[in-house]
């Protein structure tokens, strides 16, 4: 052999036993200790003040990895070290700071075992040798545990390195946007750089209106805005730079405030006649789209032929508001020339905004419509299903064909949008379906009844009974379906809230369906879930509400949180457990194969 | 050394020991003194050496004193033993009481003078990272980091005696645990040595030193010492001993050879070593012997027929 035929052949040598040896330490890792949230709906400021307590992980951590000796009493004394980031002496409570330092130390080795990590990121460069030695369990020079200062310090820096350690994934189940004023707010925590890198994001049905607004669906920038003038979040849109003067002088002037009859929400009389004439201007949008799309089989949702039939027969003692000046009885679905202006304009404020751009570019790029996380399949809501227990087929496509599909639809049209070109008709237009379409993976019901809910005193008929996914998933032969359609070992999802106050339960006795939706927005239960999967443990948490967290600053202790317990394991759980582990040992058996055969 | 005399000077421990206990819980400690030391030094003589015993602890008319030559044999060797550490604790029937022997070259064993000592004994894994200069926080501190454990989980062995009352508040204030011993600071030296504790701090004999230093030659470990004395008589006492007051003593100053033997055995239930245990016919002590230059150590249980060969 010569020299150069030697040399190349150590280099290969080198970059095979790399990459073994990285799958190695991999297979030997703890599952990433992963947070679960669910339909946010925005609620900034409680996303960020629960966020901020790490959802009770902290606590649970330094459970796992402190000895099992140390109380309850201490564990909170650490985990409140930890929150505020600096030594507390407290009384009743003697912990010395060598005696901190080396449980943090502790904690930090807990959740880095076995993983490659850079303290570069964690902390600053002047203690960041110590550190390193100290987590390598190597001698450290004494000044850093016998000078008070030196100590406090350092004990500052490795609380900032465990809550930057603490959480390896963010696992957001979608339904970011609607209801509260503050999704902006939420994405842009999302969207940074201390949490980019660490969230996994599954699009929900809020969040699809949208991103489907946001491409020019125009039915749903109606439905967006409508929403949005519902509960009054103008703060929101000027944020944002929208401009609704057109909207809001075209809807004064057509819907005085004694003529909104229907059920209209807003609060203002101003908020009260925009909301009417989002709602007519969508209820005629969503026609034309309906009868361009015969395939989606929505025709009994053609609601405004059924307002303009009640208004010309006289039939209105079933309707609350008989006030419309805009709809043609012969031609009911047409937009007129006001309403077309205030939808373009509308429009080009949608698909231009750059700050909004800016919000959904993280949806189109971070978001899938379905993600598998080691065993763990995350949906927003369903995947759709028939009464018999079969996966529904919805445009010939079922089951994962089926969210591939839709999955590649959107980043299809989230591309376009994002370059600013034209996206594909059909995939505009799937937007709709997917915000309320029966076999939508993000709806789950037969229909949306805005449009009864708006203007129908019947309440029989305002109704919006769900589908077969929650019925399903009671069956053992559905939920064996799902795992195996998904190569998963369980389904976590949200989309419709569980409250646990009625003794429900967020996982089922198997532990397979987890609905982590515990109503976060002030409009459902104002409490809302988290589930946490530590290499240990399993677990649901069911958040405080504003009212208990606010107690609880008064009286300076810690928010109280409810655990619900839905697995623990004997040994921390590693990567070798999972189903990844198949992938990469048959790539380990592979490059030990290559590393032998260069050695022959 | 040529020969493992620990084996030898286990008698001696266990006669002492045998006849303390004896006089246990009697109320009488001078008498239970005597009476072991009498035994001690019955025992020493059977050793087939020619001893020289450095250094009597206690000095008082009361008391028995140890001769200053003990053995039956030709070998020049230097001898230091206690008969029993902690006597008036077993007169009350209390425990941590024990006997100890030591045997090395002459000269290699230092004679201290009897004074207070400040003292320092930590187990071989802080071997050096401790000082007695430094605060006994810093020391409990040092040696937990040193054993990877917790400060909170340390034990410090410390007589109870009103003199320890401040260090105790300190080692209170770190949170370390505190083991508080009525009397043996030997027995409480061995503890840390072994594992049982984790160090010794305090103000003890400052000959009890010699035989700590005797005991780390053996099973490793590390002490720092300072004689303190009370009075210019103690001060001439040190000139005389050609030590310089104020000067830290380490084992290296006291035993400066490897060649010793160490031997111990228990009168009362100790930190470190069983009590004797009477039986029908007999009784049982617990014992343990020690070299330096093999670095072995033996736990030793042993039954004694008094019915066979009465020793008493």
């Amino acid at each position: 052999m010569n020299i150069s035929a030697a040399k190349s052949g150590f280099q290969q040598l080198d970059q095979l036993s790399q990459r073994l040896l990285e799958i190695e330490g991999t297979l030997g890792s703890n599952i990433p200790s992963t947070l679960w949230i669910s339909d946010l709906h925005g609620e900034g400021d409680r996303f960020k003040s629960i966020l901020r307590g790490r959802f009770g992980m902290l606590y649970q951590t330094c459970k796992e990895a402190l000895p099992k000796t140390f109380s309850v009493q201490k564990l909170q004394y650490l985990v409140r070290v930890i929150r505020k980031q600096r030594y507390l002496a407290e009384a009743g409570l003697t912990m010395d700071r060598q005696d901190v330092i080396l449980c943090l130390a502790e904690v930090i080795k807990y959740k880095l075992e076995g993983m490659a990590h850079d303290l570069g990121g964690m902390v600053k460069a002047e203690y960041r040798p110590w550190v390193g030695r100290l987590l390598a369990g190597r001698a450290v020079p004494d000044p850093v545990f016998e000078e008070p200062l030196i100590a406090e310090r350092f004990i500052g820096e490795l609380c900032r390195a465990i809550k930057k350690v603490l959480v390896d994934r963010i696992m957001v189940l979608g339904d970011i946007w609607d209801r509260g004023a503050q999704p902006d707010k939420i994405i842009r925590i999302l969207a940074s750089k201390d949490y980019a890198a660490m969230v996994r994001l599954v699009y929900g049905n809020h969040d699809v209106l949208w991103m489907g607004a946001a491409v020019g669906n125009r039915c749903l920038i109606a439905e967006a805005m409508r929403i949005t003038c519902r509960y009054d979040h103008f703060e929101l849109m000027s944020r944002l730079g929208f401009n609704l003067s057109r909207l809001l002088e075209f809807a004064v002037k057509t819907y005085p405030v004694e003529k909104c009859t229907g059920a209209i929400k807003a609060k203002t009389a101003e908020g009260r006649a925009m909301e009417k004439a989002l709602s007519v201007i969508q209820f005629k949008l969503e026609d034309h789209l309906i009868g361009e799309h015969p395939e989606y089989e929505m025709g009994h949702r053609r609601s405004i032929h059924d307002l303009a039939a009640r208004l010309s027969l006289g039939e209105s003692s079933d309707l609350n508001d008989h006030f419309f000046p805009t709809i043609d009885l012969a031609a009911p679905a047409s937009l007129t020339a006001e309403e077309a202006a205030v939808m373009d304009d509308l429009e080009q404020q949608f698909l231009h905004n750059v700050q909004l751009k800016r919000l959904l570019q993280f949806f189109f790029e971070r978001g899938h419509t379905y993600y598998v996380h080691y065993n763990l399949l995350n949906i927003h809501a369903l995947v759709p299903s028939t009464a018999d227990g079969e996966f529904e087929e919805f445009l010939g496509l079922r089951g994962k064909a089926l969210l591939d599909f839709i999955d590649a639809s959107i980043k299809r049209a989230g591309k376009a949008y994002l370059t600013g070109t034209e996206p594909q008709v059909a995939d505009r237009a799937l937007f709709f379906y997917l915000w309320c379409g029966p076999k939508s993976p993000f709806f789950g019901k037969e229909a949306m009844k805005t449009f009864e809910r708006y203007y129908r005193k019947d309440k029989e008929c305002q109704k919006e009974p769900s589908l077969f996914w929650k019925t399903n998933m009671q069956t053992d032969a559905f939920k064996q379906k799902m795992l195996k359609e998904f190569n998963a070992q369980r389904v976590i999802f949200g989309h419709t809230p569980v409250d646990v106050t009625k003794g429900k339960k967020m996982a089922s006795e198997d532990g397979v369906a987890i609905n982590i939706d515990g109503g976060f927005a002030a409009a459902y239960y104002n409490r809302g879930h988290a589930l946490v999967h530590t290499p240990l443990q399993l677990y649901g948490v069911i958040l405080p509400t504003p009212e208990e967290m606010k107690e609880a600053n008064t009286r300076s202790e810690s928010v109280p949180l409810l655990i619900e317990v839905i697995d623990s394991f004997d040994r921390p759980l590693k990567i070798k457990d999972t189903f990844r582990a198949a992938e990469l040992l048959a790539e380990k058996k592979s490059i030990l194969a290559q590393i032998r055969a260069l050695g022959e | 050394m040529d020969k493992n005399f620990g084996m030898e000077l286990v008698r001696a421990t266990e006669l002492a020991a045998l006849t303390a206990a004896l006089h246990q819980g009697q109320g009488k400690p001078v008498e239970l003194l005597n009476a072991s030391r009498e035994s001690l030094i019955r025992g020493l003589n059977r050793i087939n050496v020619k001893g020289r015993l450095v250094i009597d602890r206690l000095k008082g008319e009361e008391f028995v004193q140890l001769p200053v030559e003990v053995g039956s044999g030709q070998v020049d060797m230097d001898l230091t033993a206690v008969a029993v550490e902690g006597f008036e604790a077993t007169a009350q029937g209390k425990n941590n009481a024990a006997s100890y022997a030591a045997i090395a070259k002459p000269g290699n064993l230092r004679p201290l003078p009897r004074m207070w000592m400040n003292m320092l004994v930590v187990p071989q894994e802080a071997h050096g990272l401790v000082s007695i200069d430094q605060s006994p926080i810093i020391n409990i501190k040092r040696v937990a980091r040193a054993l990877g454990k917790y400060t909170e989980n340390v034990t410090v062995c410390v007589l109870d005696v009103p003199r320890h009352q401040e260090l105790i508040a300190q080692i209170l204030e770190c949170g370390a645990r505190i083991k508080r011993l009525e009397a043996g600071e030997i027995s409480g030296a061995l503890a840390a040595l072994t594992g049982t504790a984790d160090l010794f701090m305090g103000i003890g004999l400052a000959p009890d030193a010699v035989m700590i230093s005797a005991a780390i030659r053996c099973l490793g470990g590390y002490l720092e010492g300072r004689l303190q004395p009370t009075s210019e008589m103690q001060k001439e006492q040190i000139k005389s001993c050609k030590l310089k007051e104020g000067a830290v003593l380490r084992v290296e100053n006291l035993v400066p050879t490897q060649e010793v033997s160490f031997a111990a055995t228990g009168i009362t239930h100790g930190e470190f070593l069983g009590g004797v245990r009477f039986t029908r016919n007999g009784a049982v002590t617990h014992s343990f012997v020690a070299r330096g230059e093999s670095r072995t150590f033996r736990r030793m249980e042993t039954t004694h027929f008094f019915d066979h060969v009465p020793v008493f």
